[in-house]
């Protein structure tokens, strides 16, 4: 999949480093997925076999999860892949697309991650003020490593939108038309669903 | 009612996010941006021009810090990520077209049989893949060819495929489902059981129209050109294809409604059993697993965008007023309970056409939930299945919106099948195709309607004992 992408992309140095942060980091957190499920089969173990399943162990569940979402919602600005109503967008002129994208970004996507970013950084230092810990007597301490992910998400999904912005902005003013491969969630999930039998598949794209 | 002016608010807001999303600009950051943007809005308005009352400031969205935080320490949602891994595993372990080839060796010797394996299959993958895009695309690409060779007449076979790859959202485990719970606040556990019953009338409907077709008219659902008898080994083989997928969803349904496992702690097995399928299979190798995370992560962070998009949008509107508007103007229209319900369904029917399930669960329904739940209605619910009336209507919401993405002309299992439709099929053929399959869904919703005990008996039973 990824290698698709960035084929798609014209080479502007600053887009290809930036979204090589978001890309690399995301990639690596994804890898959470299997703990989460190699741990939920400890839990069920620890409790069916020995009657004792651990708060700590319930809570380190969900910190896993919630880390691999949210650094994967960068992830999703960088492969294009949050949803959208396509049925006006897939025919519009690529400039057109291009200026949507633009004009979204700069007034609906950036004023969102700036100002929950400026809420979430106090609200992070408070919680490692007070070193809050889980409500449970047993669970997790340092509750504010978990609460950092958000800003940390938010920075990424900074990065990723700055890209996007740079890569669209330059495109535009290069009057460079040509459709880029996929905004759309038809040609995504036919990368993801394809049948497994067409092994030497041919992707139409 | 009562107009005040911060409604005018609500409806604007409303209003931009309609036309932003028509822009094709990602509906999690129109949701997002426009839920900020109306928070200086109705600043602006309350202290400079002193229209409102709403006391939104920059400060209030300090809230939504812990709301984003809620998302993330939420159990229950951690099964989320758990199916679609499932999915995505059992997708590449190849079983789907494993069943396909044994099934239609079995179906060959039955009029529409191949549309009946398509059904079928729809059915068990619908399971796993949640994901009613994912599971229109799959049956396309996979079954498509094979039954336009074989000579099936167009409409006949891209209605099935339409009307079996919207079933995955549906039948449980079903990740709206899930959604849905958390946003009505039911358990998960009853949906999936409630589910269960309107599943199997709606595949047993469409099965049953497919031999009734194939019957009346026999040239447009052909026998295969190779097809041979029916011989115990086929059977075998049918049985020894399908029996593990099977027996991996029954098992991850099974322990959740005997309450051996929570949802959570289920999905994660399927999650787990998915990847023992694959390597049972050999399909299984280190860029298998990679790809599967991959995706497992994009795919839920696309998802958790809109929760966290829709989270903003619901707080400024609520701040606004927006839950009295919406509880005011459905009650003053002094419908009967049952009425209402019906004009709540025309609307996700209608809203259905552009927005997916995840919007809908994720901004509509929880406007709703408290209408709703506040209704007289005599939904049974045993004594034991806490808000039956929650869990009839969130079944009903479900069948609808199944419905509404079958619908010609902008129903999204349309959109999805064009999309990987071989050149040669028009649009009017899919169009042609779906329209006796949305009459059977109506059946159904009517069904459903009429008789609420066929969402609530089975987990009453559940718990009962």
């Amino acid at each position: 999949m990824q290698e698709k992408m960035q084929n798609n992309h014209v080479r502007i140095p600053i887009v290809s480093f930036l979204n090589k942060i978001v890309t690399k980091i995301a990639e690596t957190t994804a890898w959470l997925n299997v703990a989460l499920v190699l741990i939920i089969l400890t839990q069920v173990t620890l409790r069916y076999g020995f009657h004792n399943g651990l708060v700590a162990l319930e809570e380190l569940i969900w910190h896993l999860y919630a880390i691999a979402f949210m650094f994967g919602i960068s992830y999703a600005i960088t492969t294009d892949s949050h949803i959208r109503v396509d049925i006006i967008h897939a025919n519009m002129s690529v400039k057109s697309q291009r200026i949507v994208e633009i004009l979204g970004i700069l007034l609906l996507l950036m004023p969102f991650i700036i100002i929950i970013l400026d809420h979430s950084l106090g609200w992070v230092s408070e919680s490692y003020r007070v070193s809050e810990s889980s409500s449970n007597p047993t669970g997790l301490s340092y509750r504010w490593i978990i609460k950092s992910i958000i800003p940390i998400s938010l920075v990424l999904m900074l990065i990723a939108a700055l890209a996007k912005l740079i890569e669209e902005s330059v495109l535009l003013i290069s009057h460079n038309n040509k459709r880029h491969n996929t905004p759309g969630r038809v040609s995504m999930l036919k990368h993801l669903f394809h049948p497994q039998f067409q092994n030497n598949n041919q992707e139409k794209n | 009612m009562d107009f005040q002016p911060e409604y005018y608010l609500v409806i604007a807001m409303f209003i931009s996010f309609i036309a932003l999303i028509f822009t094709g600009f990602p509906v999690a950051w129109v949701l997002a941006g426009v839920g900020i943007a109306f928070t200086g809005i109705a600043w602006w308005s309350d202290n400079i021009m002193e229209w409102t009352g709403t006391g939104l400031d920059y400060n209030t969205l300090g809230l939504l810090t812990g709301r984003v935080f809620s998302i993330m320490d939420n159990w229950v949602l951690v099964a989320l990520p758990m199916f679609i891994f499932m999915g995505l595993m059992l997708d590449k372990s190849g079983v789907a077209e494993q069943m396909m080839r044994s099934m239609q060796r079995l179906f060959g010797n039955v009029k529409g049989g191949l549309a009946i394996t398509v059904t079928l299959i729809g059915i068990i993958l619908a399971a796993s893949t949640g994901i009613i895009g994912a599971s229109v695309v799959l049956l396309g690409l996979m079954s498509l060819p094979v039954m336009l060779k074989q000579n099936y007449d167009k409409p006949l076979a891209l209605g099935t495929i339409a009307a079996s790859g919207t079933l995955g959202i549906l039948i449980p485990p079903s990740i709206m489902l899930v959604i849905m719970g958390d946003q009505l606040g039911v358990s998960v556990g009853d949906l999936f059981m409630g589910a269960v019953f309107p599943g199997v009338i709606l595949g047993v409907l469409y099965i049953t129209y497919i031999l009734i077709y194939g019957k009346l008219y026999p040239e447009k659902a052909p026998l295969a050109a190779d097809h041979t008898e029916i011989r115990l080994k086929d059977v075998l083989r049918v049985m020894l294809d399908i029996v593990p997928p099977a027996l991996l969803i029954l098992a991850v349904l099974g322990s959740i409604f005997m309450g051996i496992a929570t949802v959570t702690e289920a999905s994660g097995i399927g999650a787990l059993g998915a990847t023992f399928l694959s390597l049972a299979y050999k399909r299984l190798n280190f860029s298998v697993i990679k790809e599967v995370v991959v995706n497992t992560m994009n795919t839920s962070a696309y998802i958790f965008a809109i929760f966290i998009g829709a989270t903003i949008f619901a707080l400024v509107l609520r701040e606004c007023g927006g839950d009295e508007l919406i509880e005011s103007s459905l009650n003053s229209m002094g419908l009967g309970p049952y009425a209402l319900i019906g004009v709540v369904l025309l609307l996700i029917f209608a809203l259905g056409f552009f927005l997916d399930w995840i919007e809908i669960s994720l901004i509509i329904l929880p406007l709703l939930g408290p209408v709703i739940a506040g209704l007289d209605l005599a939904v049974e619910g045993y004594g034991v299945v806490d808000n039956p009336n929650l869990v009839w209507f969130a079944l009903l919401v479900a069948v609808t919106l199944q419905t509404s993405f079958l619908t010609p002309p902008v129903g999204f299992a349309i959109f999805y099948l064009k999309g990987v439709c071989p050149d040669g099929v028009k649009l009017t053929d899919i169009y042609k195709g779906v329209f006796p399959f949305i009459i059977l869904q109506l059946v159904g919703l009517g069904l459903i309607f009429s008789f609420p005990q066929l969402v609530t008996w089975l987990p009453s039973v559940a718990y009962g004992n």
